[in-house]
């Protein structure tokens, strides 16, 4: 779960979870297993980006950060949109 | 005779005896009292029965001027008050008090105040309660003469040395009318927030009962509020502010992704000049009049509006502004949608905005022609855009980026409206495609949708995944290169960690980070803020994403099938429906690729001003103008370049960064306000408070206790 993408860094297969998410955070995406954003929609960069690199993506998804719990383990569905708790 | 409740309301009962009877009247929790008129001295008999009613002493015996406590002039202290007096003493006390009435003090008040008046005056005697708090309120601010302020001031125990002046006691400053505290000066005394809050509401309950403001005296004893007095606050207050019916709607859904958080007002100012002259020009291309524009001026330079720090769209004028195209009246709720705002505009404020009257056939026409505009514009877009990327091309090989820290004051302001008038006031192709694109990607989704159900989205997100030539991915897929190298080289991972500038830009992938940082340096977080530090400024976040690459176990993005085919199969039986959905997807897939390829020259071009800024700060700051190159970013656009063209206003270009730091400091404290913020009138401060959340207010110890004023003594 992060705020601030800088001075951050996500480890192998984290799921990226963000309030919202502009291009400065490419360097978060390009090690993200999947990425869950409260703000945005299919046409938002992250949502782009995230398609291009082949990563699962859920945007739009509101109050996702308060929901999900830092550490918590998630099932993302990029397809349908839908995150689960595991 | 004695007066006792109602009977004191008469002008014989003095100005205090007078106003205790009132607010008893009016159902305030006064403490039993009786009066004594002007110039009588009840018998022993009448007295002693007077007192077995007010119930058991002491007793506080004060006097009540006949001119006393008027509204121009208190007289407040100018009369003698005996606290604490048993019931035997309490003869004695009235013959004392009513004799006070010829003091020096007092005659030399009533010459100052031009007030004229010879009788003694009368006397309360009223129950001494055993107050555990107490103190003074006023239903205004009567230093600062602001009435949307309540000042409450206590000590513990008996107000009188308060009132007195003889301790300072604490202070709190609440807003009205949320009752907000927003100044404290003393330690509390022990006083819970609700308590503080409970003397403000009789405040303001006195104020509403007697019609103006109130200066009152409290206390709380056994655990309940007492109201000791309430008098018209005497200093002169400012007029109260007319009511203002203006509604405002501020919305920052949908813009929160571009400016998050605290913006500086360099990149708000900058920001809002873009929307202006991005937004009248697409309104022009979709047809609408020039002189229209022109007219309407206002609406298009107010699409932005900075709350608390924080971006937000001005509802209104975005709903404005869309008024002017044909077919708002016909379909207001896609606009909604196109806006991607949280919540339908309120209809109070739809009633506001003027719209062409639906005439049906006039606005069906009108719609066909910007219609007919939209369709030409997009067969024009390719050298629309190739056009706009010569422009740029232009404005950025024009000056080196390097070159830019060497140009004088005078120089860059030429090269920053060189930026503004060739890609600033020309944003043809970027606003184009994505108006564009909304409709191409709105109009695939729904088709395949409504023709393949699940299987035609999922076919349209297949399509639109991997286009190859998308450039927002292009970082991505160069860190994780860069990490490939790096996984195997202890060194340059240590290097990476370490932060090392030194060690990695000598090191295997040298070449790769410096190219990375001229394609991409601008590409930081919050890309769009001018304040953002860029990647050439400091690169640690790139090494922290190679490093991060480098470790991780990231297989081959993966394969899918043809996305094509999938769409085929999708709509396997239906020819025509078929190629209307390869067109369409196709256009959706062009319109996508050219939004995220041009917003990233927008990103280019934000990071030429930004640069050209800077150099501005960094000679503002070598002039002595500010006291740190980046204070720049904590001026207005105009202010920058009025200081150097000479149209500026205010010279003190430190002293204005000062202001707007400190404010910043106090908005970045809040928690972020909500989404949606509805303003009677404009969003200052009152119209704001009850939207945005503060965090609470202690009371500290204050080294200077300002107290509200000198209340005297009753």
């Amino acid at each position: 779960m992060i705020a601030d993408p800088r001075g951050q860094s996500i480890a192998a297969g984290e799921i990226l979870v963000a309030r919202h998410t502009d291009p400065g955070w490419i360097a978060l995406f390009s090690s993200a297993g999947a990425i869950v954003v409260e703000r945005g929609s299919l046409l938002s960069h992250s949502a782009i980006v995230a398609r291009e690199l082949g990563i699962p993506c859920v945007v739009g998804l509101s109050d996702a950060t308060r929901w999900i719990v830092d550490g918590e383990v998630l099932t993302v569905d990029g397809a349908s949109g839908k995150v689960a708790k595991a | 005779m004695i007066l006792t409740g109602s009977q004191a309301d008469t002008g014989a009962a003095g100005g205090k005896g007078r106003a205790l009877a009132r607010a008893s009247a009016a159902g305030f929790a006064v403490p039993p009292f009786v009066v004594v008129p002007s110039g009588e001295m009840p018998d022993a008999q009448a007295l002693a029965a007077a007192l077995a009613a007010l119930g058991p002493g002491p007793y506080a015996v004060r006097s009540s001027g006949l001119a006393e406590d008027g509204a121009e002039a208190s007289h407040a202290g100018q009369f003698e008050s005996l606290l604490n007096v048993p019931a035997e003493g309490v003869a004695a006390a009235i013959a004392q008090v009513a004799a006070s009435g010829a003091g020096e003090g007092l005659a030399a008040y009533r010459a100052t105040k031009g007030v004229a008046e010879a009788a003694a005056p009368a006397v309360v005697i009223q129950r001494m309660i055993p107050a555990t708090h107490a103190g003074v309120a006023f239903s205004a601010d009567p230093v600062a003469g602001r009435r949307d302020r309540v000042v409450v001031s206590a000590t513990r125990g008996l107000g009188d040395r308060l009132v007195a002046g003889e301790v300072d006691g604490s202070g709190w400053w609440l807003a009205r009318p949320s009752l907000e505290v927003v100044e404290t000066t003393g330690d509390g005394e022990g006083l819970t927030a609700d308590e503080v809050r409970e003397v403000a509401d009789l405040c303001l309950a006195a104020e509403a009962a007697f019609g103006a403001p109130q200066d009152i005296e409290w206390a709380f004893a056994d655990g309940a509020l007492h109201l000791l007095q309430s008098r018209p606050i005497t200093s002169p207050l400012r007029p109260a502010p007319l009511a203002d019916p203006g509604f405002m709607v501020f919305d920052n859904s949908n813009i929160v992704e571009s400016y998050p958080g605290i913006v500086a007002p360099l990149t708000f100012s900058f920001a809002s000049y873009a929307y202006a002259r991005v937004y009248m020009a697409f309104v022009g291309l979709l047809g609408v009049a020039p002189e229209r524009i022109r007219a309407e001026r206002v609406v298009f330079e107010n699409m932005l509006s900075r709350i608390e720090g924080r971006v937000y769209y001005n509802l209104g004028n975005w709903h404005r502004a869309l008024a002017m195209l044909p077919g708002y009246s016909l379909n207001r709720g896609f606009m909604d949608g196109m806006m991607g705002t949280s919540a339908p505009l309120p209809e109070r404020l739809l009633g506001q905005i003027e719209h062409g009257q639906p005439q049906r056939l006039r606005e069906y026409a009108r719609l066909a022609r910007s219609a007919w505009r939209l369709w030409r514009a997009s067969r024009q877009l390719p050298e629309t855009s190739a056009r706009f990327r010569e422009r740029l091309d232009r404005a950025l090989k024009a000056t080196a980026p390097e070159r830019v820290a060497t140009l004088s004051l005078t120089e860059l302001a030429a090269e920053y409206r060189r930026i503004e008038a060739d890609l600033l006031d020309r944003w043809d192709a970027p606003i184009v495609n994505d108006f564009l694109c909304m409709i191409a990607f709105g109009a695939a989704r729904k088709a395949l949708e409504g023709w393949a159900g699940t299987e035609g989205t999922a076919a349209l997100n297949d399509v639109l995944i991997g286009q190859g030539d998308i450039i927002s991915a292009r970082p991505a897929q160069l860190i994780r290169a860069m990490g490939e190298t790096a996984r195997d080289d202890a060194a340059l991972l240590a290097a990476l960690d370490a932060q090392d500038r030194a060690a990695v830009e000598t090191s295997a992938i040298a070449a790769g980070i410096a190219g990375y940082i001229a394609e991409f340096g601008d590409r930081c977080t919050e890309e769009l803020k001018l304040e953002s530090v860029t990647l050439d400024e400091d690169p640690t976040p790139l090494f922290a994403a190679i490093a991060a690459a480098a470790r991780s176990r990231h297989g081959p993005a993966p394969t899918r099938g043809d996305p094509w085919a999938r769409l085929d199969g999708a709509l396997r039986g239906k020819p025509v429906k078929r190629i209307v959905a390869r067109w369409l997807v196709r256009w959706a897939k062009d319109r996508v690729r050219d939004r995220e390829n041009l917003r990233y020259e927008r990103t280019r071009i934000f990071g030429r001003a930004r640069r050209v800024l800077l150099a501005m700060g960094t000679q503002f700051h070598a002039m002595g103008l500010i006291s740190a190159p980046r204070d720049v970013f904590l001026l207005t656009l105009p202010e920058v370049l009025g200081a150097i063209e000479g149209f500026g206003v205010t010279a003190d270009l430190a002293g204005l960064a000062e202001v707007r730091r400190r404010e910043m400091e106090r908005a970045a404290a809040l928690p972020d306000p909500p989404e949606r913020i509805i303003t009677e009138g404009p969003p200052a401060p009152p119209q704001l408070s009850p939207h945005l959340r503060k965090p609470p207010v202690t009371n500290a110890p204050a080294p200077a206790p300002a107290r509200p004023q000198a209340p005297s003594p009753p």
